[in-house]
């Protein structure tokens, strides 16, 4: 994925002047560079980010919701 | 019965309930000042967050506490399961996060549990600002974080 998929598609929010990708299930936020470090290397999808070994069960919880929301394919 | 109205004035002693007997210079400072010391029956205790889910890599923030400044000094109490950083932002008196931040703690060993005190009145005077709590670990972390501030 790019760093424009990622702010063309994900959430972002603007939080004391940096911004940030919102991960609204458990009200975290995480920087698009630290997203990209953990799954850069998958496709913007459902089902790439979900294989992706760095997904935990609360990664895992975070892109079923933005699926259920219609965010990711 | 004794009218203690009509008692001279004396001299004596004040004696704890250990025994040991008041020494009139406690409590006055070297420039005449009197010293008082709050004790704990004045601690109010403040959970911020109670269990808390942190995604590994991501971060948690809070908007600050705006009951705070009617401390005299608090302290963080910090319960973590994964290595953290922790940076308190300083607020102005409108509440406005200022740009810089203060580092408070920074804890990247592999305990399976923490608990850490931090005394924020020595951080920060007004102890009024806002803070970013960052998963450094390789799982998804739960944080609790309390505040014990004494009152004015």
């Amino acid at each position: 994925m790019t760093r424009e998929e990622v702010m063309n598609t994900l959430p972002l929010i603007n939080l004391y002047g940096d911004i940030y990708i919102n991960l609204a299930l458990y009200d975290n936020i995480i920087t698009i560079d630290g997203f990209l470090s953990m799954f850069g290397d998958s496709e913007l999808t459902y089902d790439s980010l979900m294989a992706n070994p760095n997904a935990t069960n609360g990664w895992k919880n975070q892109f079923t919701a933005w699926r259920e929301q219609g965010i990711l394919n | 019965m004794a009218d203690i109205t009509q008692m001279a004035a004396r001299s004596g002693k004040v004696i704890r309930s250990d025994n040991t007997i008041v020494n009139e210079a406690d409590g006055i400072n070297d420039d005449g000042s009197r010293r008082v010391q709050l004790t704990g029956s004045c601690v109010e205790e403040i959970t911020v967050l109670n269990n808390v889910t942190v995604l590994v890599g991501s971060q948690y923030a809070n908007d600050g506490y705006p009951y705070l400044d009617k401390y005299i000094k608090a302290r963080a109490l910090i319960w973590s399961n994964q290595p953290y950083g922790l940076n308190f932002f300083q607020s102005d008196k409108y509440g406005t996060p200022e740009s810089t931040s203060i580092q408070l703690a920074q804890d990247n060993t592999p305990a399976p549990t923490r608990f850490h005190t931090y005394d924020l009145s020595s951080k920060m005077p007004t102890v009024r600002g806002h803070f970013l709590y960052k998963n450094h670990g390789t799982a998804d972390a739960t944080l609790t974080i309390k505040i014990h501030g004494q009152k004015w």
